[in-house]
């Protein structure tokens, strides 16, 4: 597993509501990466979608190609990140994403960060600084406790 | 304002000047408002056209196209933005840099979104339409073009550039359709940038 804080202040763009983990390749242009095919970039997308869902931030929006197949199932974290695991294969670059899975942020999320005032065009950055301060102890208090 | 461009703006006051009279046939189809700002727009870059003449000779055809676009996407129905971009001839956006300059333009079209520029939206009725309009407009000259699935059309201009066209987003419901412009290769941006067509 890469090591990393994905609260570091380099990795804020993941949080951009939507946008932020739209695609693979979102995923990994806001962890720095612009040759998305290498095996590392892989690894540390999965670590990092891996680390969102644990924080359940994040949901499927869409399987891409296997939409209609995988739709209806419900499947654990774990399941999930396997699946995923599964479908992104080494070497997958722009267009190969555009038929993968696709994530968007939770709803607990959207509305938290709604309340704070945010609207689509507040510059995320600032918005961060201004608003929520600590993100990851923002996120720790607002996410539905089990 | 067409024989003006014609004659005292060389090649690229003809090309804007065969674009005016090519909508000519269709202006029975307007309404009076879109007629009148399609009017007003032809008028504003007639004048910039004269006025860049006396400073600069060239630059007049490309703050001409941005207008163009601005009234096909903000200002008109559906029926009258389909009319405009469709008449946008082939030679406007030949691969290289008459298209490279078009991308620029519909690069900074909207508003930047909370991602930063990268991603624009673009608030308008009938996004669908307007967004796939567009695409087309913008592919006209295309290497190639390729469905992909989920609607998605992913076009192919040639020197690792490439236009996308999808209908499915994260964003939101309220976002139907997005332009993803790749011109990494073409050195315009250091990333792709995406448009967003919002329902207003």
């Amino acid at each position: 597993m890469i090591v990393e804080n994905i609260f570091d202040e380099q990795n804020l763009d993941l949080f951009i509501p939507n946008d932020g983990v739209e695609f693979i390749y979102s995923i990994l242009q806001n962890l720095g990466y612009r040759d998305f095919t290498t095996k590392k970039a892989r690894k540390h997308g999965l670590d990092v979608l891996n680390k969102l869902f644990e924080l359940d931030l994040i949901e499927i929006f869409s399987w891409g190609k296997h939409h209609d197949l995988l739709n209806n199932l419900n499947l654990t974290k774990n399941q999930t990140i396997k699946l995923i695991d599964n479908i992104w294969f080494v070497g997958a670059d722009f267009e190969d994403f555009l038929n993968m899975p696709m994530f968007r942020h939770k709803d607990w999320y959207l509305k938290a960060l709604d309340n704070e005032g945010l609207t689509s065009t507040t510059n995320w950055k600032t918005f961060v600084n201004e608003k929520i301060g600590d993100l990851e102890q923002w996120i720790e208090k607002n996410r539905p406790k089990e | 304002m067409a024989d003006g461009l014609r004659k005292f703006h060389g090649e690229e006051g003809k090309m804007m000047a065969e674009y005016f009279e090519s909508l000519i046939s269709d202006f029975g189809s307007f309404t009076t408002g879109d007629l009148q700002s399609f009017y007003d727009v032809a008028k504003s870059i007639t004048e910039s056209y004269n006025n860049r003449m006396f400073d600069s000779v060239s630059g007049g055809f490309i703050a001409g196209i941005t207008p163009i676009l601005e009234i096909a996407l903000f200002e008109v129905g559906a029926p009258v933005a389909i009319k405009l971009l469709k008449k946008i001839p082939v030679s406007w956006v030949y691969r290289g840099a008459r298209l490279n300059n078009m991308v620029k333009k519909v690069g900074l079209l909207g508003r930047m979104s909370n991602s930063g520029n990268h991603i624009r939206e673009v608030v308008t009725n009938a996004p669908v339409t307007k967004a796939r309009e567009l695409f087309k407009t913008l592919t006209k000259h295309a290497v190639s073009i390729k469905n992909l699935p989920k609607g998605v059309v992913k076009a192919d201009m040639g020197n690792g550039n490439f236009i996308i066209y999808r209908p499915i987003t994260a964003s939101g419901s309220n976002v139907p359709a997005t332009i993803t412009l790749d011109f990494k290769a073409a050195g315009i941006w250091s990333k792709e940038r995406h448009i967003k067509f919002i329902a207003q």
